[in-house]
């Protein structure tokens, strides 16, 4: 049978024992810190990507800008090119005439000798229309042009103002004449035909009926 | 010095240990971990506006070469019709043609009298008077060459009248041509800036 006896006195334990809780704390302290000091610094690199990442959005939208005045400079020069080939393009007119007297004389009726064919000068010079004439030295504002340009059709042909015009002859019966007013009203460009004289009068060897037409017509520009 | 024997001996350097471990808990939180989650946050936005500002740029890029394409297709056109246009100095050749083609139809042109240049809707036109004689059908056909020939025109006025005293079939003729020309080229409207 053995006995011990420790003979280290308790307090030296006990200084021991703090002493390795000490530098375990102290380990253990030391060791977080670095830990955080190495966060802190791997955070300051976040904070430049962010710096970085507002760098290139400021360069986008200082590009984007840019870009954006370079395409309205291009959309005016555009529509400025658009007005110069509209007025290009207004500069070609139609010709309705020729092929509506060619159609005219082919299907007049056998019955009927037309004397006069007019279009009134009177209705080509009316309000409207010479509202719209001006000195060659005035040029029109842009938005002057636009309101002052003729009335346009949902297809985009100017319409110009309607013609009147008056076609007189003579014809063998009132059958005959109400043919050519039917031809008429059939025939393309032709509108709003209407009988405004007729009467029987001597010609040749017997008696006719001598007849006035007014018509409108309407002439549309592209 | 002992502050606590049981269950288990705690010494004073236990307790300052613990309050530093805290402190740096709390400061890891307040310095590391709030600015991350801040920067995340905004690095994540920036990113995207990024992004959408990117797409932004691709789609104006787009739109830009589409109306640099249109320009030049504009240009090519309007360099073409400017050829064929008519100027103002081609007036007296048109008078010249216009009566060339009255007589190679057979018409007899007595009068052409030109009017004034007058500005119509941005264009130079120029009213022709014209009378003369001759069948209605040759009439027609001098239409229809005219129309042929110069689209830039238009008939704006004409009668024809039968003459009773003639069995020939002869009409007297009166006809206005309006002829619509290029107005004089303003700087802003000159084919190279065009």
């Amino acid at each position: 049978m053995s006995t011990s006896v420790n003979l280290v006195p308790l307090v030296c334990l006990h200084a021991r024992a703090r002493a390795k809780r000490r530098n375990t704390w102290t380990f253990l302290t030391l060791g977080a810190g670095v830990f955080v000091l190495s966060v802190w610094l791997v955070s300051g690199t976040a904070s430049s990507a962010v710096n970085r990442a507002s760098r290139r959005l400021d360069e986008a939208q200082a590009r984007q800008l840019a870009l954006n005045h370079e395409l309205a400079d291009a959309t005016g020069a555009r529509t400025a090119l658009i007005d110069r080939l509209r007025l290009l393009s207004e500069l070609q007119q139609e010709q309705p005439w020729a092929r509506r007297l060619a159609v005219l004389a082919a299907e007049i009726p056998p019955g009927v000798v037309l004397t006069q064919v007019t279009v009134d000068a009177q209705a080509l010079r009316s309000p409207a229309s010479s509202e719209r004439l001006s000195p060659p030295a005035r040029p029109k504002p842009a938005a002057e042009r636009n309101t002052s340009a003729a009335v346009a059709d949902p297809a985009g042909r100017r319409q110009s103002q309607p013609l009147t015009v008056q076609v007189s002859g003579v014809a063998v019966d009132h059958d005959e004449l109400a043919r050519l007013i039917e031809t008429l009203r059939r025939s393309e460009g032709w509108g709003q035909v209407e009988l405004t004289r007729a009467d029987r009068r001597p010609f040749l060897n017997g008696l006719a009926v001598a007849f006035q037409l007014q018509c409108e017509s309407r002439e549309a520009t592209p | 010095m002992i502050v606590c024997k049981k269950p288990c001996t705690l010494y004073d350097v236990d307790l300052a240990g613990l309050s530093a471990l805290t402190v740096l808990g709390l400061l890891t939180y307040f310095a590391v971990v709030v600015p991350i989650q801040t920067h995340w946050d905004t690095y994540r936005d920036l990113s995207a506006r990024q992004n959408f500002s990117e797409t932004v740029l691709r789609q104006t890029g787009n739109q830009l070469r589409k109306v640099e394409a249109d320009i030049a297709r504009l240009q090519a056109t309007i360099a073409t019709l400017t050829r064929q246009a008519p100027q103002p100095g081609w007036l007296p050749q048109f008078l010249s043609r216009a009566t060339v083609l009255a007589e190679g139809t057979q018409l007899e042109v007595f009068q052409v009298i030109p009017h004034a240049t007058q500005v119509v809707d941005e264009c130079l036109v120029a009213d022709i008077e014209m009378s003369g004689r001759g069948h209605s059908l040759d009439f027609i056909r001098f239409l229809d060459a005219l129309g042929r020939e110069n689209p830039y025109q238009s008939l704006r006025q004409f009668s024809i009248t039968r003459r009773e005293e003639s069995d020939d079939g002869l009409c007297d003729l009166s006809w206005t041509i309006r002829l619509r020309m290029l107005p004089v080229a303003s700087p802003g409207h000159t084919e190279g800036q065009s």
